[in-house]
C-alpha cells in the first residue's frame, strides 16, 4: 500500500530575517522538497516612478538615490542621469566621467560586501558578516569624505559631479585597494575551504544557462550560469570603454558559482579603481547646467550595469522641466523572477542559501 | 576508504584555515568605538544638520531671501517668510522640518551667499517628534536640539 502524501503550503516572510526586507515567499512543499516557490511582492512599494514625475530633473537625483536599490545609490543615480544626459545632449567633462567610473566601482565593492556578509550570516558564518562590514565601514568613510553621505550620496549631477574629490582622497583609496585583496583572501579562507559551507552551497540551486536567459536573469546571477553578458562591455558608458577588466563567468550555475563570480567581480573592481585613479584627468568636474534644466521632447532608454545586474531607465520627456514618465527596469526584479526556477526541486533548508545568492533588494523590486 | 580520508583531511585543513583567520583577528586592532563615550569625527563634507549661522562681520543673517533653497528642496521641507521692503527686508520665518529633510545638500548648493550650511552634527534624534521642527533660533544656534545620548547616558564623569 502506497503512503498517501499531501502537499504543504509554507508561508515565509514578509518578516523573515533572511529575506533582507519584506519579501513573502509562498513555498509549496512535498515533504522536504520544494515543488514551487511563489514570491509575493509589494510590501515596500514607494511609487518612486510616480513621485519622479512631480519633481524636477535635479531633484530626482536625490529620489533615485533612495527610491531604488538603497545599497547602490550611486549606480541608481548613474542610470537615471545617463538617460537625462543622453536625451538632453548634456556632456559631462572627462574628469567627471572618470570620477563617476571610480565611484561606481567602489560602490560595486561595497554592495558585494554587504551581500557576502549577510549571505554568510544567513548560512551561519557570523564571522564573515563582521569582517565584511569592517571593510565596508572604511569604504563608507571614503564615500563620506568625497560626497558627504554614507549611504545616500546625491553626488552625481546632470553634467558632472557635485564637487571635486578632496585632496589626498585618491591616496586613501589606493591604500584601501592595496589592503583589500588581503581581506578578500580572508573571506576566502573562512568560507571556500569550509566543508560545512561547501555542503550547503555546492551544486545547490542550479540555474541552467537556458533558464537564465529565458527568465531574464541578469548580472552576476546570469554570469554564474554561463551567460557572458555585461553592460559595461556590451554598451560601454562613462569611461568603461577605456579601462581593462575581465567579466568573470562560471558554467555551474549553482550557489557556489554565484559566490565565486561575485568574489572575482570585487577583484576586477579593484583593478578598475586603480586604472581610474591612474588615468584621472585634470579639469572641470561639472558643466554649466541650469537648476531647472528642461529636456527636449523625446524618449530614451539607458542601461547600466549596477552591482545587481542590468539596471535600465526609460525616460519620456514632453519638453518640461520634469519627466513625463520614468520607468525603471530593476535588476532585482528580474532575478527574483528566476528565483522560483532556482528553488524548484531543492530542499526547504536550501531556500535561504538560494535566496541569498539571488542578491535581491526589496526596495529595488517594488520601487 | 581512501576517498573518505581525503575528504576528512580537506575538512580539517579548511576549518584550520578559517580558525587561523579568526585567531589573527584576536590580536589585531580594535574596530569598534564605545559610542556615547568615544565619538568619531565626521568629515568636513558631512551632510549633517542644517544651520543658518549669523554673519560674524555684521551680526545679521546672510540670507538674502531669494527662496532658491525652498524651491529646489525635493521634500519641500523649507518654509521661508519675509517682511519689509528693499533694504529693510528681513526674515520673519525660516523653518526646516528636519524629519522630512533627506540630507541631499541641494539647498546648500544653490544658496548664492552660503547662508545655509551643514554643521558636522549627527545626533539629530529626539524623543518628541515636534522637536524636529527647527525654527530661525535653532538654525542660528547651529546645533541639535536634543542630543539624546547625552540625556540618558553618563559614564565616568563624561556624558
Amino acid at each position: 500500500m502506497a503512503l498517501r502524501t499531501e502537499e504543504l503550503m509554507l508561508n515565509m516572510g514578509p518578516q523573515h530575517p533572511s529575506t533582507h526586507g519584506v519579501l513573502r515567499l509562498l513555498i509549496t512543499l512535498d515533504g522536504e522538497n520544494i515543488v514551487d516557490a511563489k514570491p509575493y511582492i509589494g510590501y515596500l512599494h514607494s511609487s518612486v516612478e510616480k513621485m519622479m514625475e512631480q519633481r524636477t530633473y535635479l531633484q530626482n537625483v536625490a529620489l533615485a538615490d533612495r527610491g531604488l536599490d538603497y545599497l547602490t545609490a550611486l549606480a541608481n543615480e548613474e542610470a537615471y542621469l545617463l538617460a537625462v544626459e543622453r536625451l538632453g545632449g548634456i556632456e559631462a567633462p572627462p574628469r567627471a566621467r572618470w570620477i563617476r567610473t571610480l565611484m561606481l566601482e567602489l560602490q560595486r565593492i561595497s554592495s558585494h560586501l554587504v551581500w557576502l556578509g549577510t549571505w554568510g550570516n544567513d548560512l551561519g558564518a557570523t564571522t564573515v558578516f563582521l569582517y565584511c562590514f569592517r571593510e565596508r565601514e572604511r569604504m563608507m568613510d571614503l564615500f563620506e569624505q568625497a560626497t558627504g553621505g554614507r549611504l545616500h550620496y546625491v553626488y552625481f549631477r546632470p553634467g558632472g559631479v557635485a564637487q571635486d574629490l578632496p585632496a589626498g582622497w585618491t591616496d586613501r583609496v589606493l591604500e584601501f585597494c592595496d589592503e583589500f585583496p588581503g581581506h578578500l583572501q580572508e573571506y576566502n579562507d573562512l568560507l571556500t575551504g569550509n566543508p560545512i559551507f561547501l555542503a550547503r552551497v555546492q551544486g545547490v540551486g542550479v540555474l541552467s544557462k537556458d533558464a537564465a536567459v529565458g527568465m531574464g536573469a541578469c548580472g552576476p546571477v546570469a554570469r554564474a550560469s554561463g551567460v557572458p553578458f555585461d553592460v559595461r562591455k556590451a554598451f560601454p558608458y562613462e569611461a568603461y570603454g577605456e579601462v581593462e577588466f575581465d567579466v568573470p563567468t562560471h558554467d555551474a550555475g549553482d550557489c557556489f558559482a554565484r559566490y565565486l563570480v561575485r568574489m572575482e567581480e570585487m577583484r576586477q573592481s579593484v583593478r578598475i579603481v586603480r586604472q581610474a585613479i591612474e588615468r584621472l584627468p585634470d579639469g572641470e568636474v561639472r558643466t554649466k547646467v541650469p537648476v531647472a534644466v528642461k529636456l527636449p521632447r523625446g524618449e530614451i532608454y539607458a542601461r547600466t550595469e549596477s552591482p545587481r545586474g542590468d539596471l535600465g531607465v526609460y525616460l519620456v520627456s514632453e519638453g518640461a522641466d520634469r519627466p513625463y514618465r520614468l520607468k525603471v527596469r530593476a535588476p532585482s526584479f528580474a532575478n527574483l523572477y528566476a528565483l522560483s526556477e532556482m528553488m524548484r526541486g531543492w530542499k526547504v533548508a536550501d531556500v535561504i542559501a538560494i535566496l541569498g545568492t539571488a542578491d535581491i533588494v526589496l526596495s529595488d523590486v517594488d520601487r | 576508504m581512501a576517498e573518505l580520508a581525503v575528504r576528512a583531511w580537506e575538512a580539517v585543513v579548511g576549518l584550520a584555515t578559517g580558525l587561523r583567520v579568526t585567531l589573527r583577528a584576536l590580536g589585531a586592532k580594535k574596530n569598534t568605538v564605545q559610542y556615547p563615550i568615544e565619538r568619531l569625527d565626521v568629515s568636513p563634507n558631512w551632510h549633517g544638520l542644517l544651520a543658518l549661522p549669523l554673519d560674524p562681520a555684521t551680526g545679521k543673517d546672510k540670507c538674502i531671501i531669494c527662496f532658491q533653497c525652498e524651491r529646489v528642496c525635493p521634500d519641500r521641507c523649507i518654509h521661508i517668510e519675509a517682511a519689509g521692503k528693499g533694504k529693510e527686508r528681513e526674515l520673519t520665518r525660516f523653518d526646516i522640518e528636519m524629519d522630512k529633510c533627506c540630507y541631499c545638500a541641494l539647498c546648500v548648493e544653490v544658496c548664492p551667499t552660503e547662508a545655509i550650511v551643514f554643521v558636522p552634527c549627527y545626533e539629530a534624534s529626539t524623543l518628541d517628534r515636534s522637536r524636529l521642527l527647527y525654527d530661525l533660533d535653532d538654525l542660528h544656534r547651529a546645533d541639535s536640539k536634543e542630543p539624546v545620548a547625552r540625556g540618558i547616558f553618563s559614564v565616568g564623569g563624561r556624558s
